[in-house]
């Protein structure tokens, strides 16, 4: 369950400057700007135990980056804390985040293989040199990324929505 | 104040099942019973010939084996022993236990036998009182069982949880079992009866019990008393069953190689061990844990067996002795039990405190009131715990704790 990234540890055959520039986009891609805090900062700023953000972290729910936790960690573990709040227990919801991101990383998985196929090998396929593939993939990923991520949150809030209803149209009939 | 008893065979009353042992209703005695079942038999008790709360403190324990004894003076020694039922708080300092003989019992088994007891010296107990058969509604509520929340927020109890692993690493203290709650309601009352029923169906090997609100089934034999003999089964270090033969093997395997699972079992047979060999001649335990495989969950398991040194002490002066053990106090048994008072944020009651019968001879048997249930009317409290130890990981003990509830969950679920 608990991420792992073989590639982060294992030696790393040169990048073309064209993948380089594509990887230099990937680490900045969920690190987000603003002010860098500790485990323990966040911890506070939260408001919660410092224990909640080591067993997420245990879990890969929440992972540092080189340089600590950034400002749109904060905002995830904010909106954590409200569904706290609004009465789920934690037990439920991290067993739910368990199966939520089995299914998301599934799903990650086949949109990379999409990326690379459909995007990236026609790209150096047809670009005159390193330089110019490295900028249409820079292109190409900074659209596509707010997209999926778009796409993901608009699908996901439209099932959520859809299967309340559901359940609500099943109560209101039940004798 | 004694009791006056007396027994008859029944071979009027047919309860070849748990569940129809259950259901029989004794009229005007009907009311909520009493009852103790395991593999497919066991006791029904109605009425209320004789209770005594103890009280609270070490001794409640004590108390309540010399008052008992002192209600049985009156059995003449023949027939069926009387038998008391009772429950006992898990923290000393806490109220709320019980010992009570009920006026008609009933045992299920190859043929039926009622025991009767009443008080008084005008006191005519009436073995062959009529029991009609009845039948259980399926559902243990007429409504829907919703959630009603918890003691401690359980954001707040995996920062117990790693609050006490600090305390562990430190030193103070080996092994903590820390426990939560799981309230629920409906709109109809919770039918003890029918929770007992479904939870003796799904774990038949279990000790299944009802005893005034406390509804569980219990894997953990605290002590078995017959005679001289006594028997104990110690359960601690545990994980889930897994999905086919392979993976449950699999996961087997892991529980009886992990030294975090070891560890912890090793400190619960160790106290069990230290309470039963001052009280007997003969003290033998399996030299290495087994598992125990249930329904939902699979256990380290060591069996104890021995003799007694006469005089052989009651089933309820043995569970006395070995209450608390680490399997659900932990190590050292004092500076633990400070550290659950101080962490765990709720009362347990019964939860975890030894469930069982004691009859007329002294012999009985208690089990440790796990996977159980505090019910009020249409209200209830499911309850479960884990051992912490050295290498516990929060997170991994709030999901085991999860799990647990579940198999309370889905005897109350419609």
């Amino acid at each position: 369950m608990t991420a792992s990234s073989p590639a982060a540890d294992a030696p790393q055959p040169e990048l073309d400057s064209a993948d380089a520039a594509l990887a230099a986009l990937l680490r900045g891609g969920d690190s987000g700007d603003g002010e860098r805090l500790s485990r323990a900062a966040l911890a506070e700023r939260a408001g919660v135990p410092e224990s909640l953000l080591e067993a997420m972290e245990r879990e890969g729910l929440l992972q540092p980056g080189e340089d600590g936790y950034g400002e749109d960690d904060a905002r995830v573990l904010a909106a954590g804390m409200e569904l706290l709040a609004a009465g789920l227990p934690l037990a439920e919801l991290l067993a739910l985040a368990r199966r939520h991101d089995e299914a998301m990383r599934a799903v990650a998985e086949e949109a990379v293989e999409l990326f690379v196929r459909f995007v990236r090998d026609p790209i150096r396929g047809t670009a005159e040199d390193a330089e110019e593939a490295g900028r249409r993939m820079r292109d190409a990923f900074e659209r596509m990324l707010p997209a999926t991520s778009g796409l993901v949150a608009h699908h996901f809030r439209r099932t959520l929505l859809a299967a309340a209803r559901e359940r609500l149209r099943r109560e209101t009939q039940a004798p | 104040m004694t009791l006056r008893f007396g027994t008859a065979d029944r071979p009027d009353v047919r309860a070849g099942t748990v569940a129809e042992l259950l259901a029989l209703s004794p009229g005007e005695r009907a009311g909520e019973p009493l009852a103790w079942l395991r593999d497919g038999t066991g006791f029904v008790g109605w009425g209320q010939a004789w209770r005594l709360d103890p009280g609270a403190g070490p001794e409640r324990f004590a108390r309540a084996g010399a008052a008992l004894a002192e209600a049985f003076a009156g059995w003449d020694g023949r027939g069926a022993a009387p038998v008391a039922m009772a429950a006992f708080t898990f923290d000393p300092a806490a109220h709320g236990s019980f010992v009570r003989v009920p006026e008609l019992l009933v045992h299920s088994g190859a043929a039926a036998r009622a025991v009767a007891a009443g008080a008084g010296p005008d006191a005519r107990p009436d073995a062959l009182a009529p029991l009609a058969a009845t039948v259980l509604p399926e559902r243990a509520t007429a409504d829907r069982v919703r959630y009603a929340g918890a003691s401690l927020p359980d954001l707040l109890w995996l920062d117990a949880v790693a609050a006490a692993t600090r305390l562990i690493d430190k030193g103070d203290i080996d092994k903590v079992v820390l426990a939560r709650d799981h309230a629920v309601w409906s709109e109809a009352p919770f039918e003890p009866r029918v929770l007992a029923a479904r939870l003796a169906a799904r774990f038949p090997g279990c000790f299944t019990f009802v005893a005034e609100g406390l509804v569980g089934a219990s894997p953990e034999m605290l002590v078995r008393r017959r005679g001289t003999r006594v028997e104990s089964l110690v359960l601690a270090g545990s994980a889930a069953r897994g999905d086919g033969a392979a993976d449950d093997a699999a996961r087997g395997d892991a529980l009886l190689a992990s030294a975090k699972d070891r560890a912890e079992h090793a400190f619960a047979v160790a106290s069990v061990r230290e309470a039963l060999a001052p009280l007997c001649r003969t003290l033998e335990s399996d030299a290495e844990p087994s598992l125990l495989r249930l329904d939902n969950v699979q256990h380290l398991a060591t069996r104890f067996g021995g003799t007694l040194a006469e005089p052989a002490p009651s089933a309820l002066a043995l569970a006395g002795a070995l209450h608390p053990t680490a399997a659900v106090c932990g190590t050292p048994t004092a500076e633990a039990l400070e550290v659950i008072r101080e962490l765990e944020g709720m009362e347990r009651g019964r939860y975890t405190g030894p469930v069982g019968w004691v009859d007329a001879r002294g012999d009985g048997e208690f089990a440790i009131a796990l996977r159980c249930a505090e019910l009020s009317g249409a209200r209830a409290r499911l309850f479960a715990g884990a051992g912490i130890v050295a290498a516990s990981l929060p997170e991994a003990e709030l999901e085991e704790t999860r799990l647990k509830l579940r198999a309370m969950q889905s005897a109350f679920a419609d």
